[in-house]
């Protein structure tokens, strides 16, 4: 009987173990519920985040991302469940938030508030002063440094935001849909950014309905539907995949009839056909080589763009 | 949260409007600090003839401006009268306007007698110890306790929503998120009444400098003459027991219920999630209030002897620095009721922070 009791104190005390092990060095959500009146906005999602890892939460919206967000870093407290770092309940000074919508004091210059906000994180007057410089200059806004956001363009606005998100060296950083309003050139330069920040062992989760960007610098899609977490995938994974997408521009007359597509969608005049490995998807792309109704046929690898198209 | 409100007066006191408002704040208390000139010639005070005193109607009407003959329109000014002895009725009587009238009757008076060839000296001097003192009736003045309680509800309507309105802008803004995120909901409600008050002290220093300097200037003038005999025509001071005991305790139990009324506003602000939802609130908070303080004006304040409802309200913590301050001022209350008032709103307070605390981030955040 005691030996029964010894066995189990330490296949308890080995569980925790592991767990704790397992939580080291990353961000761990365990069964996270949310419900806003009658409304469940998180069904329970899980999933971690390693340290020097980008990460993407995407679903349409009201799928709960900001809410997950806001649950993450306290500023809603979930109904049920977990969100630790290294194990432990997690610091509210070692994120930077770059919120959705802009939060900025559009009356107060730019320099003065990334200061403010550094120092309110706990750097001293020099270090905020030195940090706001470093990224003000990283981020190509010299000639605003003095500026009011009042008087910036949206871009620019955003530039300051994630500036802010910046301040104070955090450890987790979550950006809310962070392309909002800028052109190309800004969101080459907050990718550029992204990636030297995933080098340094930050961890990012972020947010955004722009696929692209996302689908280069992401190492993991989550993907929300209606408060579930229905995909969770590292980009590793995705690529390793042997499944195949053909894409089959066509002049209208085309009908695809082989048996060798798992799943076939329809775009206007582009069907994809989804196979289940590269030579299938050769010898699809062979079969419609005669056809006079083609005017292109393309293979390439799953994105997460066609695991949400499935999951839809 | 140093930093927090560092930045939190930085943002009130540096700026251009700051700068033009304190120099308007000086310029007022210049104005205040001369108030006895300015009424003096905007506002002379004209006297009423009385039909009872038609017999030197004509002389005063000749020696001074300030007499007139007719009794139209004497709402706001004295009537002169004659019933057995000069009487003087009316408002904000000044003792210069006193002497005034009775040196001009006992001229008048004089020359009338003098100019009678049978007139006994005896019969004269006798007539002149009788008739030429004025007495004045119905010398109605503004009650100190009047005095207070508008200053007190100005307190209340310029500080009450100070702490409010920033939060409704930073939550426009979306950069209460920012500050939560960064500080804590802890340093940011500390944060918030500690720069209140901060704010309190430094405009209220800048305010006490200027009129400290002004009234410097106005003793080297007259020693304060006018400005005293201005006070005595308009204020009536006879009721007032106050000493400097009270005035610490008053001014302390001011302090304590700013802070409960900054605090309730606070959390009462919070629930809204923008700015119409906080404007239509303020509006009927405004409303509730100036209707409060009309009806206190035109009850003519508890001057008379408090009522039990009166007596009451001044220990209930949101209304104290009404009532309170009022019946001290009227030796209705002493030390040791300021003291229990404090006490009460204090405690009331601590329980008050204690239980709302953990709610605020919630109520904060709330979306």
């Amino acid at each position: 009987m005691e030996n029964i009791s010894f066995s189990v104190f330490l296949r308890i005390i080995q569980q925790l173990l592991t767990i704790k092990y397992q939580e080291i060095n990353m961000l761990a959500v365990r069964d996270v519920q949310k419900s806003y009146g009658n409304k469940t906005v998180l069904k329970g999602i899980s999933f971690t985040a390693p340290k020097g890892q980008i990460i993407s939460l995407l679903g349409n919206n009201g799928s709960g991302k900001t809410t997950t967000f806001r649950c993450i870093m306290g500023l809603s407290d979930c109904d049920k469940g977990s969100i630790r770092y290294n194990g432990r309940p997690i610091e509210r000074k070692r994120f930077g938030y770059l919120p959705e919508e802009r939060s900025l004091f559009y009356d107060v210059p730019v320099f003065t508030q990334l200061k403010l906000l550094g120092q309110l994180k706990g750097a001293d007057s020099e270090e905020a002063s030195l940090t706001a410089d470093y990224w003000i200059t990283r981020m190509k806004i010299e000639e605003y440094r003095n500026q009011i956001p009042l008087r910036m363009s949206k871009g620019n606005q955003q530039k300051v935001q994630l500036i802010i998100c910046l301040m104070g060296k955090p450890d987790i950083l979550i950006l809310d849909e962070p392309w909002t309003g800028l052109d190309q050139n800004n969101i080459g330069i907050f990718r550029d950014v992204l990636t030297e920040l995933k080098t340094k062992n930050k961890i990012i989760l972020l947010s955004s309905h722009q696929y692209q960007p996302v689908q280069e610098i992401c190492d993991r899609y989550l993907y929300l539907k209606n408060g579930e977490l229905v995909i969770n995938e590292t980009k590793a994974h995705l690529l390793e995949m042997p499944q195949r997408i053909v894409e089959i521009e066509h002049d209208g007359r085309f009908i695809y009839q082989g048996k060798e597509a798992v799943r076939t969608t329809v775009h206007g005049r582009i069907v994809k056909l989804w196979v289940s490995n590269d030579e299938t998807a050769w010898a699809v792309m062979e079969k419609t080589r005669n056809d006079s109704s083609v005017i292109s046929a393309r293979k390439r690898k799953l994105t997460i763009n066609d695991l949400i198209e499935v999951s839809k | 949260m140093k930093n927090l409100i560092t930045f939190y007066l930085k943002r009130r006191f540096f700026s251009r409007l700051t700068l033009i408002l304190g120099l308007v704040v000086f310029r007022a208390c210049g104005f205040i600090t001369h108030a006895d000139r300015l009424s003096e010639t905007e506002t002379k005070q004209t006297v009423y003839l009385d039909e009872s005193c038609s017999f030197l109607a004509e002389q005063l009407i000749s020696r001074s401006n300030i007499y007139r003959d007719t009794k139209n329109d004497t709402d706001n000014n004295c009537v002169l009268c004659y019933e057995d002895g000069w009487i003087l009725t009316g408002k904000q009587i000044t003792e210069e306007l006193i002497r005034q009238v009775e040196n001009d009757v006992r001229a008048v008076e004089s020359e009338i007698y003098l100019r009678k060839a049978d007139l006994v000296e005896k019969e004269f001097i006798e007539r002149y110890k009788k008739s030429f003192t004025v007495s004045v009736k119905n010398n109605k003045k503004t009650d100190v306790s009047t005095l207070v309680v508008s200053a007190v509800f100005y307190l209340i309507l310029t500080y009450s929503n100070l702490i409010s309105n920033e939060i409704i802008y930073e939550k426009s803004t979306h950069m209460l998120d920012m500050i939560i995120c960064c500080a804590g909901e802890r340093a940011h409600f500390f944060g918030k009444i500690i720069t209140a008050y901060l704010s309190l002290l430094i405009q209220g220093t800048w305010i006490v400098s200027c009129r400290f300097f002004w009234l410097v200037i106005r003793f080297s003038e007259d020693h304060f003459r006018g400005l005293l005999e201005l006070a005595e025509g308009y204020v009536d001071t006879q009721n007032i027991r106050l000493n400097g005991e009270s005035i610490l305790l008053l001014g302390l139990l001011l302090i304590v219920s700013l802070l409960f009324i900054q605090i309730v506003m606070m959390m009462v602000t919070c629930m809204f999630r923008d700015s119409e939802e906080a404007a239509t609130f303020q509006n009927v908070y405004y409303v509730i209030l100036i209707a409060l303080y009309y009806l206190f004006v035109i009850r003519g304040g508890p001057i008379e002897g408090s009522t039990a409802i009166e007596l009451i309200l001044s220990y209930v913590p949101l209304v104290t620095m009404i009532f309170m301050p009022v019946r001290v001022l009227t030796g209705q209350a002493g030390s040791l009721d300021v003291i229990m008032s404090i006490v009460i709103t204090t405690g009331v307070l601590a329980v008050m922070v204690e239980l709302i605390l953990p709610q605020y981030k919630k109520l904060l955040l709330r979306k």
